[in-house]
C-alpha cells in the first residue's frame, strides 16, 4: 500500500516501550501485555534478531507508532524458518482513532497486508474477531465462521458451578476397544494430520513449555496405537474444576463412544467437564465420540480470567491454500489475562 | 447499452463514500478523500464485486489501491 506519512515494518526489540505505551493509550491498559513482559515475549518474542511479531505503522516524523497487528507465527514453536512459518495467527489490531490525517484511514488495511505479503506461503488464522475484523475478513473472502463448542460432562458430579445444566451422555461403560490416559511425551514424527500441521517440537515448546500454565497432555489409543494426542488445560475456580482442550493432533476420525474413557479421568481430576472449541473437523466425528454440542439450555464457559459463567460464540477466519482446522489454542485466546491479579492454579 | 466501467465504479465510490461523482477522479485513491477509510473501502470492493458480477482474490484485492487500480481490475474480469 503507497504510504507517504508511514513507515511499516516489525517492531525493533528497543521499541518495546513505545510499542507497550501504544497498548496502554489505545488499546486497554489493563492488558496483559502492559503488566507482564514474559507473557507478552512468550507470544510475539521473534527467534530473528531484533524484532517482534507485531507489524508496526510508524509515522516517520513524529516516530510514533499509529497502527499495530500482532502475530502469533508457528516457527517460533516449531523450529521452522522464521522468514517462512507453516501458519501465522492474527492477534491484537489496532489504529489510532485520534489522528487526523490522509493515510491513517488506510492502515488497518495497510498493517494487514504488509503481514499477508510477507508471509506469501503462510496460512493466516485468527479467532476472536470484532466487528470491524468479521467485516474486513468476509470481505476479503476469507474462509469465516463460527467455532463448534463440545463437551462431555461428568455423570458422577452431584452438582455443577462452572457448567451450568449440562446434559449428561448416558453411556458410562469404558469402550474396551480404546484408552485415554496421560502420556508422558509425544512419539518423535507423530502425524499431525490436521492442517496447519503441528509438530512434536510445536507442542513441547507452545504448550508443555509455557512459562504459566500447566498443560498435560492425553493419549487417545485405539487397540493399543496411539491414535491422537489431546492437549489439554485444568482450570480451578475455587473447589470447582473443568478441563479445557485446547488443541489436537492427530486423525480422530476412527475414534468412537469414549465418554465413558473420559468420564474416568473427569472423575480423576473431579472435574466438572471437558470441553472443546474447534472448526474445521466435521462435527460427527467429535458427536461419535461422545462429545455433546453446547446449546442454549448449557452454558458452558470459556472466559475464566475472571470468570464469567456464560457461553460465548468465537468467530475464525483463514486464509489459506488448503482446508484449515483451527483450535482454541491455535492464536491469542489461550493465554494469560490475570496473572498475578488472581492466579487459579 | 454496454457499461462504462468507469463510470459505474466512480457512481458506486461517490455513493458508498457519501461524495459527489465529481470528487471521484482517475487517481483518487484510498486515504485521498476522508470518508474513504479501511471500512468504507472493503465496503466499495464488495459492491463493485457485486455489480459486476465478478470475484476478486485476496491477492488481487490488496493491489486496488485508487479507482485505476479499480477499474483495471474491473475492466479484466468484465472483458474475459
Amino acid at each position: 500500500m503507497k504510504l507517504n506519512l508511514y513507515s511499516m515494518r516489525l517492531c525493533k526489540r528497543d521499541e518495546y516501550d513505545k510499542l507497550i505505551d501504544f497498548f496502554r493509550k489505545y488499546w486497554n491498559d489493563k492488558h496483559v501485555f502492559c503488566r507482564n513482559k514474559q507473557v507478552f515475549e512468550f507470544q510475539h518474542g521473534t527467534a530473528n534478531e531484533g524484532e517482534y511479531d507485531f507489524v508496526i505503522a510508524i509515522h516517520n516524523e513524529t516516530d510514533e507508532i499509529h497502527a499495530v497487528l500482532g502475530f502469533i507465527s508457528s516457527s517460533r514453536y516449531d523450529g521452522g524458518d522464521m522468514e517462512n512459518p507453516i501458519f501465522i495467527a492474527g492477534a491484537l489490531w489496532k489504529v489510532r482513532d485520534d489522528v487526523k490525517n490522509k493515510e491513517v484511514t488506510k492502515l488497518g488495511l495497510g498493517v494487514l497486508y504488509y503481514l499477508l505479503k510477507k508471509f506469501p506461503n503462510a496460512a493466516y488464522i485468527t479467532l476472536g474477531l470484532s466487528g470491524f475484523a468479521k467485516q474486513i475478513y468476509t470481505a476479503l473472502h476469507f474462509e469465516f465462521g463460527i467455532m463448534k463448542h463440545y463437551y462431555i460432562a461428568n455423570m458422577n458430579m452431584e452438582s455443577f458451578d462452572i457448567a451450568y445444566k449440562p446434559a449428561i451422555n448416558k453411556i458410562m461403560c469404558e469402550n474396551e476397544n480404546y484408552k485415554v490416559d496421560f502420556i508422558e511425551s509425544i512419539p518423535d514424527e507423530f502425524d499431525s494430520y490436521y492442517y496447519p500441521t503441528k509438530n512434536k517440537e510445536y507442542i513441547v515448546n507452545k504448550y508443555i513449555k509455557h512459562p504459566f500454565y500447566k498443560y498435560d497432555l492425553l493419549g487417545v489409543y485405539h487397540n493399543d496405537k496411539l491414535c491422537t494426542i489431546w492437549i489439554i488445560r485444568k482450570i480451578k475456580i475455587k473447589d470447582h474444576i473443568c478441563l479445557r482442550l485446547v488443541d489436537i493432533i492427530g486423525d480422530m476420525s476412527e475414534i468412537e463412544n469414549i465418554q465413558g474413557n473420559v468420564h474416568r479421568l473427569l472423575s480423576k481430576y473431579n472435574a466438572e467437564y471437558i470441553d472443546c472449541y474447534n472448526y474445521g473437523i466435521d462435527e460427527n466425528i467429535f458427536l461419535n465420540m461422545g462429545f455433546v454440542q453446547v446449546s442454549e439450555d448449557t452454558i458452558i464457559p470459556n472466559y475464566f480470567e475472571p470468570f464469567e459463567q456464560k457461553n460465548v460464540d468465537i468467530y475464525c477466519a483463514a486464509l489459506s491454500k488448503k482446508p484449515v482446522v483451527i483450535f482454541k489454542g491455535d492464536a491469542d485466546q489461550e493465554r494469560p489475562n490475570l496473572l498475578e491479579y488472581n492466579k487459579y492454579n | 447499452m454496454e457499461k462504462n466501467v468507469k463510470n459505474e465504479v466512480k457512481e458506486i465510490i461517490a455513493s458508498i463514500l457519501g461524495v459527489s461523482v465529481d470528487e471521484v477522479l482517475d487517481d483518487t485513491a484510498i486515504g485521498d478523500i476522508t470518508e474513504w477509510d479501511s471500512l468504507h473501502h472493503i465496503q466499495i470492493i464488495s459492491a463493485i464485486e457485486k455489480e459486476f458480477d465478478i470475484r476478486f482474490t485476496p491477492d488481487v484485492m490488496m493491489d486496488l489501491e485508487d479507482v485505476s487500480d479499480i477499474v483495471e481490475a474491473v475492466e479484466e474480469r468484465v472483458n474475459k
